[in-house]
């Protein structure tokens, strides 16, 4: 499953182990959630993102689920610049995303999360009282474009309510993943369409 | 005996798309929508629900505003308000009650709760 290189990994160990603790401890906690209702919540998800017809309403879209199915309100979409590799903040949510401090603590494991190519849970850096059985996380989402991976939303602190990341919140992942991007990168769909190789920057 | 009715409140899409499809899918309820406070009291004065489950945080007017301009008046005063919000600050519950709510739940919502506390007002 997972794609990244042996140095990456090492690079990025720490980070990998404290998404596994945080990610069973979460699951475990999260289990309190309904089945039979999880095809209304990722239904809700979904159709929200196809009627966006553009990347204000696909932001809105993004914020409102977040906030509404998620339970978080604070968050940063970093796209990755195509010509240097590197992360700047697109659009920012409830966080002051322009801060020097904001962007060297997410840029390390939004890199490992490109990599991954999956969602990357982590337990939060500062969180150090919070307790075993329920960690404070941070979720880094790449957002994907005709399969390649456009940028990382980062969610940061999960309102205090929410004990846990669950199935129905993995789902909802994996959506905002497949398909938030298609309205988020006009400029990338406008050189698909034109059969273009080369996309603008 | 006829469909009961609830007014389902918020600004955001998402959350009326979520919470109606909950609604519609699991129980013979019939929901009717608003985006915020102002037309909150406008439909419940004219739509006549049995509940009304809002949001707190919306434009022109919140849910603790509407729920007690709901309380004030007479063809409103006694329909059962559910208050739904991301805010779960003991004064924002304690604000929440001293407009006129009922109920007062967290988002993101536990939809066999949320369907389980509906139906204790509104029965099967």
């Amino acid at each position: 499953m997972t794609k990244h290189t042996p140095i990456i990994e090492k690079k990025f160990r720490r980070f990998l182990g404290d998404a596994n603790e945080a990610l069973m401890a979460n699951l475990r906690a999260g289990r309190n959630r309904t089945p039979h209702l999880v095809d209304v919540v990722i239904e809700a998800a979904r159709e929200r993102l196809r009627e966006s017809l553009d990347a204000a309403e696909t932001l809105e879209a993004i914020r409102e689920i977040a906030s509404n199915l998620l339970g978080c309100e604070n968050m940063v979409l970093l796209c990755i610049d195509r010509k240097t590799g590197a992360f700047y903040p697109f659009w920012s949510f409830g966080i002051d995303a322009a801060k020097r401090s904001m962007m060297e603590a997410l840029e390390e494991p939004a890199s490992y999360c490109a990599a991954l190519g999956s969602t990357y849970i982590a337990r939060d850096l500062e969180d150090q009282s919070a307790s075993r059985q329920h960690p404070r996380v941070t979720v880094f989402v790449p957002i994907r474009y005709q399969g390649e991976i456009k940028a990382v939303l980062a969610l940061l602190q999960f309102l205090p309510q929410k004990l846990g990341i669950d199935m129905i919140d993995n789902e909802i992942f994996r959506i905002l993943s497949e398909e938030a991007g298609s309205m988020l990168f006009p400029e990338d769909a406008g050189a698909a369409a034109s059969g273009s190789p080369e996309r603008q920057s | 005996m006829a469909s009961r009715k609830i007014l389902l409140v918020d600004d955001s899409k998402t959350a009326l798309l979520m919470e109606r499809s909950m609604v519609e899918r699991h129980s013979s309820y019939q929901c009717v929508t608003a985006s915020n406070g102002l037309e909150a009291i406008e439909k419940a004065q004219s739509e006549c629900p049995d509940i009304v489950v809002m949001d707190v945080v919306m434009p022109h007017m919140n849910g603790f505003e509407a729920c007690k301009k709901m309380r004030e008046q007479e063809k409103t005063r006694a329909i059962p308000i559910i208050l739904v919000t991301t805010r779960g600050e003991e004064n924002y519950i304690e604000a929440g009650f001293q407009s006129g709510c009922n109920d007062y739940i967290t988002k993101p919502i536990n939809g066999q709760e949320f369907l389980k506390l509906l139906q204790s007002y509104l029965g099967e």
